[in-house]
């Protein structure tokens, strides 16, 4: 049962800045990439952040409860940022940010900045950064049985799968209208459930583990650290 | 003929899993649409087809009715309300050498097709909907000048022992993807725009 003590730390380079986690619930591998594009994110007192999920696919869609979880988590805690949600900002600027009419580059902001209302909207929301979400949970393998009620003596068995969370956030800039960067999380775990008279599960939240990275990176990408004295 | 127990724990068995006999509820909330109205005065005109539009489908287990109706009537008058700097009523589109005064435009829409997937029809996690409408303007005198459709989609995952709300979201999602297209579709007709004070058509 080596595999359910494994901790694996990758890192690998990708752009300006590189940041590698690992957690061991379970057996997980979790790996946080950062892509900075643009100057410096800044985020100022009383500018808030949006997080916003992509619509755009036919089969598949970031769950509510990843979503949920990342705003949740930049709200929070330490270096907190202001959030609007998502349901908020959309009516706010409805029909522009729907599924099939938001825009899907950055270049395409000016063009959005130019409609009547938009611009003035937008900045009365105070959101300064846009982070569009996309990505999901898969389960990827999976095997083993477990049987119950064996002449009364409850289950035995075991039972594994396998799932593999990809998720990207890429950053707007609002107010200078450029991609700031691009986050992504790739955590991928196996479960186990051994069952001897009754299932124990030891299950790797591998979505969980994405949330709490994305978020944590999101933070430390948005929020510029006080100066040095 | 009386039925046995195990028959009736059957039937409210499939009936608490799949919803035999199930009511989808449609709740669309539309937000003003953030558009320019357009300097005309426009007429709706809402058939009872339109504003009392029903949806049923027999399928193997569950009976969908899904009453559109209200929710599409409401939708198009938020979002015309918007688009355009007047919007009044009308019974009917003019007909017989009548003339509706004091309007630029008189629209009518319909709804043309409904259709929606299930989990187990696509095999994805998801309920689907896609929504067809037609949009017919006429001068003030009946006259047809355009016509178009507008076709929206919506889609939400498959939540657990409750595929009618499920339904009932997809749907709710639908209309707005229909009501945001429709907000910006208004300036693209070269028929509507032609309308417009200072343009040749005037």
């Amino acid at each position: 049962m080596n595999r359910l003590s494994c901790a694996v730390r990758r890192a690998r380079g990708f752009g300006a800045a590189l940041v590698a986690a690992s957690i061991t619930a379970g057996c997980m591998t979790a790996r946080v990439e950062e892509s900075r594009q643009g100057p410096a994110t800044s985020i100022q007192e009383g500018e808030a952040v949006v997080l916003l999920t992509r619509h755009q696919s036919n089969t598949r869609e970031t769950e509510n409860s990843f979503a949920n979880c990342v705003v949740d988590d930049l709200g929070s805690g330490e270096s907190a940022l202001k959030t609007q949600s998502e349901q908020e900002f959309m009516d706010g600027l409805f029909p522009w940010f729907e599924p099939r009419i938001a825009p899907t580059t950055v270049e395409q902001l000016p063009k959005l900045f130019a409609q009547p209302g938009v611009a003035q909207r937008i900045s009365d929301s105070g959101v300064r950064y846009v982070i569009w979400l996309d990505g999901e949970t898969q389960t990827t393998d999976g095997g083993g049985t477990i049987s119950c009620d064996l002449l009364g003596f409850g289950c035995v068995g075991f039972q594994w799968w396998q799932k593999d969370s990809q998720y990207e956030a890429a950053i707007w800039d609002l107010k200078t209208q450029t991609s700031a960067g691009i986050i992504s999380a790739d955590v991928s775990g196996t479960s186990y459930m051994p069952a001897i008279v009754i299932p124990i599960p030891m299950i790797a939240r591998t979505k969980a583990a994405a949330c709490h990275g994305l978020a944590k990176q999101l933070k430390e990408f948005l929020v510029v650290a006080p100066p040095v004295e | 003929m009386s039925l046995r127990p195990r028959t009736l724990l059957l039937t409210a068995l499939t009936c608490l899993i799949s919803g035999c006999g199930a009511t989808v509820p449609v709740a669309v909330s539309i937000p003003d649409p953030l558009v320019e109205a357009l300097p005309l005065t426009v007429a709706v005109v809402y058939d009872e087809e339109f504003s009392q539009y029903t949806y049923t489908e027999k399928a193997t287990g569950t009976d969908w009715s899904i009453n559109l109706g209200t929710s599409t009537t409401t939708m198009f008058d938020r979002v015309v309300s918007k688009a355009f700097a007047k919007v009044v009523r009308l019974d009917a589109v003019p007909s017989n050498g009548e003339t509706a005064q004091g309007v630029d435009l008189v629209l009518k829409p319909t709804v043309d097709e409904y259709a929606f997937l299930t989990p187990a029809d696509a095999g994805v996690d998801f309920y689907s909907v896609s929504i067809r409408f037609q949009v017919t303007a006429y001068a003030p005198n009946g006259a047809p000048l355009d016509q178009w459709n507008i076709n929206s989609y919506g889609r939400t995952r498959a939540k657990k022992l409750s595929a009618k709300d499920s339904l009932g979201t997809a749907t709710d999602l639908a209309l707005r993807d229909a009501a945001a297209t429709m907000a910006l579709d208004f300036k693209q007709r070269p028929q509507i725009l032609a309308l417009l004070p200072g343009t040749s058509g005037t």
